[in-house]
């Protein structure tokens, strides 16, 4: 408890150093938001031409794409002390956060509330509203419930695979684009439903970066499309856990992190 | 029971070699020889509450893997510590409470945040009760004089500024243990006395154990009560300065100045460095003459107008410790 309230004030005095330059604040934010966008309006363009990708419609798949961008954002707002503990490590700053009485985790956390990353969320908002007065859905209780417990999955995940990212730094500083490819080459596949990509990169996605939990199963679900892979309906309203899971699992592996820093000190 | 007990701690670290070149950089992809340094070896020493340590060594001696150990950021390969009955690296979180650390080369404060607010800030983190931690940041403002600057952003500061809210910052918490490692590194020589005379002050009127690590032997003299130097991870000396400076075979210099001009000045003990005008140096071992014989003799032949009696800088003693010489205790 007096953690989280040592997280707000934290993150507040983050916040508030990002809003001292305003204008170079808000260019960041609508830079970030064009750059972005412009993702999408790539994907649109690429729809005008096929008209349709394995059987999937622009606006079904603009309805994974912001699902994802939600998650991704959402996750990247408050993991940015995650970033950069490679730098932190070489620096020697991270010793720091060991003298202190509080979980290292939760003062890498605290180190910044990354505010003109709400760029990339304020897109996902947009394509997200877009994809559901295209689709014509009706958002009952059970929908948006289970949306958020997707988008909440895949928050989790995201968090979990920048905790191995980070993880990753105390044993090298070297090779972590491997990493990247995990985090921004995930946010890349969770765009398109899963049936475009072959077998094997699908159970990769599932089982063990369970990518296709938090975002394809259950959305099939919410948008009321049978699963051509044949999952039942349980399993895609259970499977945005297997983010939370992972998260856990990226927990686990933070801590064996710690100890081996102790043991090393680099 | 000493406050702080070290018995027998070694750690090593492993690096890897590279070979040189573009062909070694490659090769080093697949298969790395590792080399294992020792960076402490054996080491057992103790401080008692109160105490001003000074510990020494030259660079890479294993004086900050000594620090990281005792403050619980590394834990040793082997042996064992204990401070105030923790062991600082399997108990972290209650550990560091009781302790403060400056880095004279980092910061723990914010640095865009005025110095006030950093206060406040480790206030939460350390969960000090708000009527202390009021009383004691008021009394360490009015200690180390910080009151003019309260209110500016770290970054604006001076170093010196800077490094004196960096003790006030360690100390808000009452620790009964102040690790300073190179606190005086980079000071103008006005800003070095100060803070030397916050050291003390601390020290006397709130009770606290000081560790000090620093390349500055003028440092040492003004504050440390004790000395510990190590090389290669392991113990050179132990003990007071004075029992540095007898220990080890050092001569001595005396400069004289006589009353009228003359050639020169002769004692069969004592051999003469440099003569300008009517000041003459000269150096002599105490082992073959003591320095009241030899200013006894000096004045029954000459006719002297001063004498001042010089003790071999520290420098050059510890400088002779690190070349390896060893000190018998």
């Amino acid at each position: 408890m007096q953690n989280l309230r040592l997280y707000f004030r934290l993150a507040g005095i983050s916040m508030q150093r990002q809003l001292e330059y305003r204008f170079s604040f808000f260019m960041q934010i609508l830079a970030q938001f064009i750059i972005t966008i412009s993702e999408f309006i790539g994907l649109a363009a690429l729809f005008q031409g096929f008209g349709n990708i394995h059987g999937w419609t622009l606006w079904q798949v603009a309805f994974f794409y912001s699902m994802i961008a939600l998650g991704f954002s959402i996750s990247s707002l408050f993991t940015r002390g995650l970033d950069i503990t490679p730098q932190l490590i070489k620096s020697g700053e991270l010793d720091r956060y060991f003298l202190r009485p509080r979980p290292v985790l939760l003062q890498l956390l605290g180190f910044e509330f990354t505010l003109r990353r709400m760029g990339r969320l304020i897109q996902g908002i947009i394509v997200f509203i877009l994809a559901v007065v295209n689709l014509q859905m009706h958002l009952d209780a059970l929908k948006l419930l289970l949306i958020l417990w997707s988008i909440m999955g895949s928050v989790f995940l995201f968090t979990g695979l920048m905790l191995g990212q980070a993880t990753l730094s105390f044993w090298t500083i070297e090779g972590l684009e491997i990493m990247n490819s995990f985090t921004y080459g995930g946010l890349e596949t969770g765009r398109y439903p899963l049936t475009v990509y072959k077998g094997w990169f699908r159970k990769f996605f599932t089982f063990v970066i369970p990518l296709g939990c938090v975002n394809y199963y259950s959305i099939l679900h919410i948008l009321e499309i049978e699963d051509p892979l044949g999952s039942s309906k349980l399993f895609q309203g259970l499977a945005p856990l297997g983010g939370v899971l992972f998260f856990f699992l990226g927990l686990f592996i933070w801590r064996m992190g710690l100890k081996h820093y102790k043991s090393t000190g680099s | 029971m000493p406050q702080i007990q070290v018995d027998e701690i070694s750690k090593s670290f492993y690096i890897s070699k590279r070979k040189k070149g573009l062909k070694g950089a490659l090769k080093g992809l697949f298969n790395r020889e590792s080399m294992e340094i020792k960076a402490l070896d054996k080491l057992s020493f103790s401080v008692e509450k109160g105490e001003i340590l000074g510990y020494l060594g030259p660079n890479g001696a294993g004086k900050s893997t000594t620090l990281k150990i005792l403050s619980g950021i590394l834990s040793p390969d082997s042996g064992n510590c204990m401070v105030q009955g923790r062991i600082p690296w399997k108990d972290r979180i209650n550990h560091v409470k009781h302790i403060g650390v400056v880095f004279g080369q980092r910061t723990q404060l914010w640095w865009d945040l005025p110095v006030i607010e950093s206060f406040d800030l480790l206030q939460s983190i350390y969960s000090i009760p708000k009527d202390r931690y009021q009383e004691n940041r008021d009394s360490l403002t009015d200690l180390l004089d910080l009151e003019p600057f309260l209110f500016t952003p770290v970054r604006q500061l001076s170093l010196g500024q800077r490094m004196r809210c960096e003790i006030a910052a360690s100390m808000l918490h009452d620790p009964s243990i102040l690790f300073l490692d190179e606190p005086t590194i980079g000071l103008d020589a006005l800003s070095k006395v100060t803070l030397r005379n916050i050291i003390k002050k601390l020290n006397r009127e709130y009770q606290v154990t000081v560790i000090l690590t620093t390349h500055d032997m003028d440092d040492i003299e003004a504050l440390c009560s004790r000395i510990l130097v190590i090389g290669k991870g392991a113990i050179l000396f132990n003990g007071s300065i004075e029992a540095l400076r007898k220990q080890l075979d050092s001569k001595r210099r005396i400069l004289i100045e006589t009353e009228e001009n003359i050639e020169q000045v002769y004692h069969p003990k004592a051999t003469l460095l440099s003569s300008k005008g009517n000041r003459f140096e000269l150096t002599f071992s105490p082992r073959e003459i003591s320095a009241a014989k030899l200013v006894g003799d000096l004045m029954k032949t000459y006719s002297l107008k001063d004498i001042i009696m010089e003790n071999p800088p520290i420098e050059e003693i510890i400088a002779q410790l690190y070349l390896g010489q060893k000190v018998k205790p």
